[in-house]
Order: structure tokens, then C-alpha cells, then sequence
């Protein structure tokens, strides 16, 4: 079947298996900064934002994102301008092996986008869906917070 | 899942009930989140049912009605269920999964199947929910007794249409989920609703899921409340009672002895919360 969706701002037609998750059909098109992790809707890696909402991709299927928004983390900042939100990532050391940091970037700018002002408690529930083995979690954490800081013109 | 031949969108009711119907080897998908790892191989066309205009949270002619596509973000989010019988909604689906699959799952997949994960059933089984169903006629069912409906388990060509909770219940409702981390998958869920007239209990209810083969209500143990003056060894009787009611499952999550230990701790935990609620105090 074919589907047509927004990606990162641009309209996409996409010819899918009528079962495929939306994980499958993004790598597929050259998305790869959707990671492919446990695929059992656990560790959130492969999270986009659909229709402005965190999901894990790899339990959509992807027929439902015929008609959807999708932005993956390339439809953040670029290696060269990278947003507010990935520069604190970098600035706090949130980042290790960094397989785990698109999942984190989209979760925390669906919250910043709904709450400029999260507090702490809100930023750990806005990540709940994502695992990190590396940083033990106090500096993404503190990344959102920075991040949220800084856009609201307060560093 | 690897026998799909086609995923569609009905436009109306009618024809997502006419695809089921058709063949069976036609299923729902709501949000998705349990069929996508269906393995079932008889499985040939999946009928989304989420662009039927089903995702509405109301109060309407005396019922709080919930459309089954309403996902349980949704639910979290809405006015409704923080207030409603002192927020044992919201409560119950803030304990759903983690953040992102909550956007995903739907109110109905959750209440209508019976894995041992779906937290919200003994909430709305403590509400005393009823399900419209539709199969080209709406019948309305009693959530308790959709878990016993074997016959329509079986047949296909029908769906969860609506989701009804009578709007005029001033009692409160607790839930407590236990789990061996904030996301996991239910070890035991307990909710319970009891209201308040003079000094004694009127219309209790409780409910067991995830532990149980069914999520089911406890009313051997409901019995013992009902117009009665509520003190320590009354709720205690009520929650031996419920332990004793209970055939419980062993899996990953716990072992059946464990399960029915922690069934009376919680159902007297819950019972002393809502009474102090009920009083305006915390437990
Ligand atoms: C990693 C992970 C963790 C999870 N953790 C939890 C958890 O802790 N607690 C929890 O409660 N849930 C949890 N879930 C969600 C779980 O999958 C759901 O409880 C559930 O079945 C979700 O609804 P859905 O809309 O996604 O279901 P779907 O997969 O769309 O449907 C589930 C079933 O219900 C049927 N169905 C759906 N809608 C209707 C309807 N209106 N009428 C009749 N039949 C219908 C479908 O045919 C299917 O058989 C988790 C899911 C994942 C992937
Ligand atoms: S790959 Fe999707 S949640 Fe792990
Ligand atoms: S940085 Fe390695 S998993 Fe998070």
C-alpha cells in the first residue's frame, strides 16, 4: 500500500507492507538517527514525534501515519546549527555513546514544546519512556532543564 | 505478523463492523500497541478503527462517556478524570505503560482484551462501567459482565462503541497498581470505590486484575462492607475475604502465593484510603 505523510516538513510518499511498523518504513528511507533497539516498545530509541506527540515507532504501525506529521531528531538542528535543546545536551555531557540521545531530544522538545517551565519531577516523567545506559540519567536531565532555561531568555 | 494482505480505514461504524464481520480473519486495531505484535497467523486484514470520530471524553445524559478510541494520554489529560470519584481514572492511567505508549493505547483495547496488563479494567469495573457494543445493533453490557461473555469473545463483527460511567456517583475511588518498577507490567492491581451515607458504607466495590485469570469484581468481599460501620477488623475481614476469593496466576511478575498475600495487604490499604478520603482526611 502507498501512504504520504509530512516528514520533517516535507511531504513523503511511501510504499509500505500493510503490517510494517513505522521503525521499519523510516530506516528504510534513510532516517537512521531512528534507532532500532529492543523493537518491543521498551527502550524508546526509535521515538518520533508523530502529530506532535512522542511515540515509539516501532509499535505504529506505519499505515497510521498516512496523513501524519513525523519529525525524527534529523528534523532538529543541523551537525552545523544544532538547536538549543541538543546544544545542552553537549554542554552537559549528556551525550556518551549517544545511541540513545535522538529518543531523548524528541521526548524532551514535545514537553518543552507543551511546558516551557517543566519542572524537575515533569522533565523525569517527559523521559520515563527513554533508557540510557550510559549517563545515568542526571545529565539529560539537567540538559532539558538547562535547555528550557535558555529559552526562556533566562541564561 | 505475516499474513496481512491489507490495513484500512473504514469511514463509518457500519463499515469497519461489515469488514469484521465479512471474514474472520479480520481484526481491530485501535492504538495498535498489542497487535502489532500479533503473531497470529490467521490473521489477513486489519481495520483501524481510530478515524471514526470514537476519541471523546463527555458528561451527557447522566453518563460519563468515553470514546473507545481515547487514548489513555487523553484520559490522563482530561478535566474529567482527575476529578471524578476522587481521580481514581486519572490514577489508573498515569500507571498505564510509560508516557509515550499512553499516546498510543486506546481506553478500548485496554478494557477489551484480558492480558494480564491492562491496568485500567479493574478502575472502570470499580466504576461500574458499561460497554456499548456494536455488531449493526447497539447492546449495552456491564463491563463485569463482558469478562464472562465467552459467546461474544468468540463471535467477531462487533466492537466496544462506547464506554458509559454513570455520572451521579459522589463515592471515591482508589487504585494502586503493584509493579517492580514505576513501568513494568502489573504484579497486582486492586481498585476500590465505596461511598459514604450517615457513618456506614453504601455501594462498595472492589476489583482485581493482572494477578487474576480474569480481572473480575471481589463481591464475596463487597458483601461484608455494605451498611456497615467501617473500623480496622471490618476492612480486614474484607481483604482476607478478597484473598480468599481469589485464584491467582504465577508468571514472571510473581508467584500465585505472593500475589494472594499482597491481595489483602492492598484491598485493606485501599479501603482504609478511600474511607479517610471519604472523611477528608489522608490514610
Ligand atoms: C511496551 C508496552 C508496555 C505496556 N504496558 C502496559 C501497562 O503497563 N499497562 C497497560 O494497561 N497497558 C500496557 N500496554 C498497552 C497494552 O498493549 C494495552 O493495554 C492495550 O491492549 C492497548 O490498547 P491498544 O488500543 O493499543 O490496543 P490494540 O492493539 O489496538 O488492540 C488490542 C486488542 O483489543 C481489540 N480492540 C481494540 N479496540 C477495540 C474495540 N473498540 N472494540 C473491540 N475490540 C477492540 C483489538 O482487536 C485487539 O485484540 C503496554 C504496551 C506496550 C507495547
Ligand atoms: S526500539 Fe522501539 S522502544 Fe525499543
Ligand atoms: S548515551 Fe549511551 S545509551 Fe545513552
Amino acid at each position: 500500500m502507498e501512504i504520504s505523510c509530512i516528514v520533517n516538513g516535507e511531504k513523503k510518499q511511501f510504499k509500505i507492507e500493510p503490517d510494517e511498523t513505522l521503525l521499519n518504513i523510516l530506516r528504510r528511507e534513510g532516517y537512521l538517527g531512528v534507532k532500532r533497539g529492543c523493537e518491543e516498545g521498551n527502550c524508546g530509541v526509535c521515538t518520533v514525534l508523530m502529530n506532535g506527540r512522542p511515540v515509539n515507532s516501532c509499535v505504529v504501525f506505519g499505515a497510521k501515519a498516512d496523513g501524519a506529521e513525523i519529525i525524527t531528531v534529523e528534523g532538529l538542528g543541523t551537525p552545523e546549527n544544532l538547536n538549543t535543546l541538543q546544544e545542552a545536551f553537549l554542554d552537559e555531557g549528556a551525550v556518551q555513546c549517544g545511541f540513545c540521545t535522538p529518543g531523548f531530544l524528541l521526548s524532551a522538545t514535545a514537553l518543552l514544546k507543551e511546558n516551557p517551565e517543566p519542572s524537575r519531577e515533569e522533565v523525569i516523567e517527559a523521559l520515563d519512556s527513554n533508557y540510557c545506559r550510559c549517563t545515568g540519567y542526571v545529565k539529560p536531565i539537567n540538559a532539558v532543564l538547562a535547555a528550557a532555561r535558555k529559552m526562556r531568555g533566562e541564561e | 505478523m505475516k499474513n496481512i494482505r491489507s490495513y484500512i480505514f473504514p469511514k463509518t461504524v457500519e463499515e469497519a463492523v461489515d469488514a469484521l464481520a465479512l471474514s474472520s480473519s479480520a481484526r481491530i486495531v485501535a492504538g495498535g500497541t498489542t497487535m502489532v505484535f500479533s503473531k497470529d497467523a490467521r490473521v489477513e486484514t486489519l481495520v483501524d478503527i481510530t478515524r471514526l470520530d470514537l476519541s471523546y471524553i463527555k458528561e451527557e445524559d447522566g453518563f460519563i462517556k468515553i470514546g473507545p478510541t481515547t487514548t489513555v494520554a487523553d484520559l490522563l489529560r482530561s478535566p474529567i478524570a482527575a476529578k471524578f470519584g476522587g481521580g481514581i481514572l486519572a490514577e489508573a492511567s498515569k500507571r498505564v505503560a510509560g508516557s509515550h505508549i499512553r499516546e498510543l493505547a486506546t481506553i478500548g483495547g485496554d478494557l477489551a482484551i484480558t492480558l494480564p496488563w491492562c491496568d485500567l479494567q479493574p478502575a472502570f469495573l470499580a466504576l461500574d462501567a458499561e460497554l456499548v457494543i456494536y455488531d449493526g445493533e447497539e447492546k449495552n453490557i456491564s463491563l463485569a459482565d463482558y469478562y464472562n461473555d465467552r459467546e461474544l469473545m468468540k463471535r467477531s463483527g462487533w466492537l466496544i462503541k462506547e464506554i458509559r460511567i454513570l455520572s451521579d456517583q459522589k463515592g471515591i475511588g482508589v487504585f494502586e497498581k503493584v509493579s517492580r518498577t514505576k513501568i513494568d507490567y502489573s504484579t497486582l492491581d486492586i481498585a476500590v470505590y465505596l461511598e459514604k451515607e450517615g457513618g456506614v458504607i453504601r455501594s462498595p466495590r472492589i476489583a482485581a486484575g493482572c494477578a487474576v485469570p480474569m480481572p473480575r469484581r471481589i463481591g464475596e468481599a463487597e458483601k461484608i462492607l455494605d451498611g456497615q460501620v467501617p473500623g480496622p477488623e471490618l476492612f480486614e475481614k474484607a481483604a482476607k475475604t478478597a484473598k480468599n476469593s481469589l485464584r491467582t496466576v504465577t508468571n514472571l511478575r510473581g508467584t500465585a502465593a505472593y500475589r494472594s498475600h499482597l491481595i489483602e495487604i492492598v484491598t485493606r490499604r485501599c479501603l482504609e484510603k478511600a474511607w479517610a478520603a471519604l472523611n477528608g482526611q489522608e490514610a
